[in-house]
């Protein structure tokens, strides 16, 4: 009887600041108060409690002495200011259209990128064929050879005689591709694995070729 | 700008002041970490985020602190190896205050007792009336962890021995003078009224 009470009272005195801070469902307040009426043990503790709880809420905030502030502020006027860092700053932007793009659907997920490539390029390629003597390197176009030099003319056939010989040579060079792809794939891929196969195979032969092999013991 | 950092001092210098006030019992200390704290706010001035200034003030004064008590510490340790600082404060109390009777003095005498972050979070939560979230925020920890901290922390408060005698004195206890049962059912449902 007297361990139940104790282990009531332990319960009790720990939900005290439950109960202080308001903490407690209805039917659990009922059953703390009726509790602390019978017991004057938990009475004094929660007694206690409140009378420190009461302590610290009636304590009023202070405040400092303007001279403090008068004196902070003359001191402050000649303290030097930490700038906004921007690096953080561009950082984030960069983070948050990296986001954006992520969220993005499929198309504009792939088309911004491509684009981006695409402006790239053509910001690499020369801008003009009618004034090509802008792309050259600053040396050489202030070399007298190149100054004096007329700019060389294509006729429209051989400009689709050279696409012809581009396109030839970019089919070779798959072709190349292609080859040397399925030669490492069978080198390093294939034929190993067909060794292992092979290798697993044997074994079993050898293993079905001798009946001592197959002993359950 | 200087007219928005005079606001923001007239606006939180209050609360700033008494957090270190509270938490070192020293004027001259808690007028230092005051400025400490609202100079660091001119330095950071464009690069705080304003729309949680309170609470990083709370998180500058509450890093000051720290670092102030642990100064102390360091020099408490310096002049007595052998006595623990927190014995001699409760035989101090002894000998000093719980005659005078003075409870709210010797219960702000254990509030500085208490480590951090006990001693911080009944400050800003029962003293400053403080929100959890607040609290949260300058204390970079959960709300639950907050209120764990706060009923941890009140609990070490009513352990400490000082403060119980003199409650004990206060009520009559220690002399013997027990409450009858109708005494103390009376008083709870007092209590009870009043909360």
């Amino acid at each position: 009887m007297n361990s139940n009470n104790e282990t009531q009272c332990y319960f009790v005195q720990l939900q005290i600041d439950n109960y202080l801070d308001g903490d407690l469902t209805a039917t659990q307040q009922e059953s703390f108060i009726s509790h602390v009426q019978q017991c004057s043990e938990c009475a004094s503790e929660f007694r206690y409690a409140k009378t420190i709880q009461d302590g610290l809420v009636d304590m009023p905030l202070i405040d400092c002495a303007d001279s403090v502030v008068e004196s902070l502020l003359t001191t402050v006027q000649s303290q030097p200011q930490e700038q906004p860092d921007r690096q953080k700053a561009g950082s984030s932007g960069l983070a948050d259209f990296w986001q954006w793009l992520l969220n993005a659907p499929l198309l504009v997920r792939y088309g911004v990128p491509a684009m981006a490539v695409a402006a790239l390029a053509i910001g690499l390629l020369p801008s003009s064929p009618v004034a090509p003597e802008q792309a050259q390197p600053p040396l050489l176009a202030n070399s007298p050879a190149i100054l004096n030099a007329t700019p060389v003319e294509y006729s429209p056939e051989e400009v689709v005689q050279a696409l012809q010989d581009l396109n030839l040579a970019i089919q070779y060079l798959n072709q190349v591709s292609e080859r040397t792809e399925n030669m490492i794939g069978g080198r390093f891929l294939m034929a190993p694995l067909q060794e292992n196969l092979n290798a697993s195979f044997e074994r079993i032969r050898e293993r079905d070729a001798n009946p001592l092999n197959n002993d359950p013991i | 700008m200087l007219a928005q950092y005079q606001q923001a001092i007239t606006q939180h210098r209050q609360r700033v002041f008494s957090f270190a006030h509270y938490s070192l019992r020293a004027k001259e200390d808690a007028e230092d970490i005051t400025q400490e704290v609202f100079i660091k706010l001119w330095q950071h001035w464009q690069k705080i985020d304003h729309s949680k200034l309170g609470a990083w003030l709370m998180r500058v004064a509450h890093n000051a602190v720290i670092d102030h008590v642990r100064k102390q510490k360091n020099v408490a340790s310096q002049t007595d190896d052998y006595a623990e600082p927190e014995e001699q404060a409760a035989e101090a109390l002894t000998e000093q205050q719980v005659d005078d009777g003075k409870f709210k003095e010797v219960l702000m005498a254990s509030i500085k007792l208490l480590d951090d972050p006990f001693r911080s979070i009944i400050i800003m939560r029962d003293i400053q009336g403080m929100s959890y979230g607040d609290i949260q925020h300058t204390l970079d920890m959960s709300e639950s962890q907050v209120k764990v901290y706060l009923h941890r922390g009140r609990r070490k408060l009513r352990e400490n021995p000082v403060l119980r005698k003199l409650f004990d004195t206060m009520t009559g206890r220690d002399a013997g003078q027990k409450k009858s049962s109708a005494q103390v059912k009376a008083d709870v449902v007092e209590l009870g009224k009043r909360k």
